[in-house]
């Protein structure tokens, strides 16, 4: 346990001595969030949502809707980011992390821990921008889907950082989140029923979600949240399954 | 010690020799290449079948599912291209500098790399051109292509600058893929942003993208527009150029 | 902020090849929030023709920095270097490109030295041959053993002959025939006039240098007629000193 946390605190304290990341970490979401609202017309768009087990449509205003896409895109796309180079360096350095004595499960734990560390502060500071504009109706929920959204597209990216290089993996940690939440998620472009294949994006899942919480009074999608945290759960046990691999094949 | 006689043949070409070099680089992650080439497709159809639940908009004329197709295809090149970029100025840093050391110029070095960086662009324009040219037939087909690897330039040159300030691959990526973001959603004809504040044209895509529209559903160009990308990217190459040779000389601070 | 001249040399036997005076170093003064280092305070040194030289002194000394500064990939803070002649630099980490073949490599730096195609491929046989690598010659450096990689790393150091060698811990990862083709190369080079330096940390080789520099709180000290000194043995010199 003490080698876990060990790992953990020095994997923390790399990341936060290096200014120039947390500056990002901060920077990024506030003006990218910031300058979504700001050049959203405030105009009325239909939007589909669940309420009381129905598909329906409901108008809303597109500035909330922005707000509950741009949000999840962009900590899912620094997640993402994260979760790849975290992978990349894992590959590089673990293997002698192991030869040192540390147990293959104390490391694992240790770069997860700082994965969902950044998670955290991500999900923290693109909610913190959002509220200045925007406020769901259903905060904690909305939460709660945001963080799975970023905690799976971090684990997505661990799993790319496992079996591509960095610049392939930079492709497509960009490419996935902005074709899933950006495009096929987002209620504005999508105005009837998703097709199958969109379904299947990490995305699908917590993003009803956020819609729901976010745009209606009622929480009807509860039941995706749950889908999603399994998504979830499955990612999680296909990266710790190749992290071991990719660590241990030295 | 003296140097051996070479009885007055020519040393080997710099410029020949790097770029043969990055070129055998780049194509030996085959992975790499064969993803430069088939994820545009991704991207454009992506796009298309996104856009195509859009409304038609009075503002272009063009349907959305080629809407989508042609930012698809716009986005495509300068998301590749722009992270090879990126990628190009950081991963091979240290050994760079070694390289500088033995004598070879700075400036040589760079201009291989963004000659090749260049080639690839303009391959991978061709690609993206192509799933067009199938989809829809662009009114004026090489203005078409010529703004496609004009817009894939700007973003390589971008990443180049990013990876050449920034130390680090991931802190790098987190700039290049927001500003692709922004450009992406915040600029130009989504319908999420139709206010647009005078600041968006700044943006690396924006006049790109008027100039593809035009190109693709009209067959004509904007000599402003034009004018604007051609600014654009001599002043990314001088800036370039600029931090390049500074990166070369090291005064060992947290640029490693 | 120091500066550094190159000038080509003349063919003295004895001639200093670099010369450093006042070397100033220290890391991160420049940046707020951040606890700088100093590494060197004033570092003077010479190198001359036909000598192999040693730079040791303890781990985070500085010793890399010196050699550094004095190959010019560093900028000193204060004091001057002055160079004569080429110089041939083979860093501690193998700084090559990954995916290139060995032959690329030797063609690639070959070309910054400015070599015919001819004079690159004749370097390349003949280090190959020498150092034992011929069967590698098309493999990719990312497909060499840290060993190779580091015989590939000391060749281009070698390839143009320069009139200077600055090498830091050159064998890492030599088996012992190579260590002492090593040696055997180094003193060859000697011999003909170049100035060997090197950052070495093995005790047992200090007999075969003609001078030692000990880098040692940010100060340079010529400790050539201590011969056999290090931290390690610095009791053995205390009671030495009781005789």
């Amino acid at each position: 346990m003490n080698r876990t946390i060990t790992a953990f605190s020095i994997g923390i304290k790399e990341q936060v001595r290096n200014y120039v990341l947390v500056a990002l970490l901060v920077v990024l979401p506030v003006s990218f969030i910031t300058l979504a609202f700001a050049v959203t017309q405030d105009v009325e768009m239909p939007v589909r949502t669940l309420v009381d087990g129905e598909t329906v449509t409901v108008m809303r205003g597109m500035p909330e809707v922005h707000g509950v896409i741009m949000t999840p895109i962009t900590s899912a796309l620094i997640a993402g980011l994260a979760g790849l180079f975290l992978m990349r360096e894992a590959k590089d350095t673990d293997g002698r992390l192991a030869v040192a004595g540390y147990r293959a499960r104390q490391v694992i734990a240790a770069r997860f821990g700082v994965l969902a560390a950044i998670t955290l502060i991500v999900t923290g500071v693109s909610v913190g921008v959002m509220l200045v504009d925007f406020q769901p109706e259903h905060l904690w929920w909305f939460i709660a889907a945001m963080l799975v959204v970023s905690v799976t597209y971090g684990l997505i990216g661990m799993l790319v950082g496992a079996v591509l290089d960095r610049l392939a993996g930079m492709w497509l940690m960009l490419i996935l989140p902005m074709l899933d939440i950006g495009l096929f998620q987002d209620p504005l472009f999508i105005q009837s029923e998703p097709e199958w294949w969109m379904k299947l994006f990490p995305g699908y899942w917590p993003v009803r979600v956020m819609v729901d919480t976010g745009l209606t009074t009622d929480v009807d999608t509860a039941l995706s949240l749950v889908w999603a945290t399994g998504y979830l759960l499955l990612a999680a046990v296909l990266t710790i399954g190749v992290y071991y691999r990719a660590t241990q094949g030295k | 010690m003296q140097r051996p006689v070479n009885g007055g043949k020519r040393p080997m070409n710099r410029v020949r020799t790097g770029i043969r070099s990055n070129v055998s680089t780049f194509l030996r992650t085959p992975l790499n290449v064969v993803l430069a080439l088939l994820l545009p497709i991704v991207v454009i159809e992506g796009w298309g079948q996104a856009m195509a639940g859009l409304p038609s908009m009075p503002t272009v004329e063009a349907i959305p599912i080629d809407l989508g197709r042609l930012l698809g295809a716009i986005f495509g090149v300068a998301i590749i291209a722009g992270l090879m970029g990126l990628a190009q100025m950081i991963s091979a840093r240290a050994a760079d500098r070694r390289l500088v050391q033995t004598g070879y110029p700075p400036r040589t070095l760079l201009a291989t790399r963004l000659a090749t960086l260049g080639g690839v662009t303009v391959v991978v324009a061709a690609v993206n051109y192509g799933v067009l040219w199938l989809t829809i037939s662009p009114e004026a087909p090489v203005l078409t292509f010529v703004f496609l690897v004009l817009a894939g330039l700007v973003y390589a040159f971008l990443g180049a600058l990013v990876g050449a300030l920034l130390p680090r691959l991931f802190e790098g990526s987190l700039v290049v893929v927001f500003l692709a973001m922004m450009d992406a959603f915040l600029s130009g004809d989504s319908p999420l942003a139709s206010d647009v504040p005078e600041f968006v044209e700044y943006f690396p895509l924006y006049h790109p993208k008027e100039l593809l529209q035009e190109a693709m559903f009209q067959g004509t160009y904007t000599t402003g527009d034009l004018g604007f990308v051609a600014g654009y990217l001599m002043v990314l190459l001088v800036l370039v150029t600029v931090v390049f040779g500074m990166t070369m000389r090291t005064s060992g601070g947290w640029s490693a | 902020m120091g500066s550094s001249t190159a000038t080509t040399p003349e063919g003295n036997s004895s001639e200093i090849l670099v010369r450093a005076e006042g070397i100033e170093k220290t890391y991160g003064s420049r940046l707020p929030f951040t606890r700088s280092v100093t590494v060197l305070t004033g570092a003077d040194l010479e190198i001359r023709t036909g000598e192999i030289v040693g730079i040791v002194g303890a781990n985070g000394s500085g010793k890399s920095t010196l050699m550094n500064i004095l190959v010019g990939v560093l900028e000193q803070d204060g004091g001057t270097v002055e160079r004569t002649g080429t110089v041939g630099w083979c860093p501690q980490e193998p700084l090559l490109y990954d995916r290139l073949t060995v032959g690329e490599t030797f063609r690639l730096f070959g070309s910054g030295y400015g070599m015919t195609a001819e004079e690159i491929d004749e370097a390349k046989h003949r280090l190959a041959s020498k150092l034992d690598f011929e069967q590698y010659l098309d493999y990719r450096i990312d497909q060499l053993s840290g060993g190779n990689r580091q015989k590939i790393n000391l060749s281009i150091a070698l390839m143009h002959d320069p009139d200077v060698l600055m090498l830091d811990e050159p064998y890492t990862g030599f088996d012992w025939e190579t260590y002492l083709t090593f040696w055997d190369l180094a003193e060859e080079l000697a011999a003909d006039g170049t100035a060997v330096t090197m950052i070495s940390h093995l005790i047992e080789e200090q007999s075969r240098l003609d001078r030692i520099y000990e880098v040692r709180d940010g100060q340079v000290y010529d400790v050539t007629d201590q011969e056999g000194e290090t931290d390690a043995t610095a009791s053995e010199r205390g009671e030495a000193t009781d005789e």
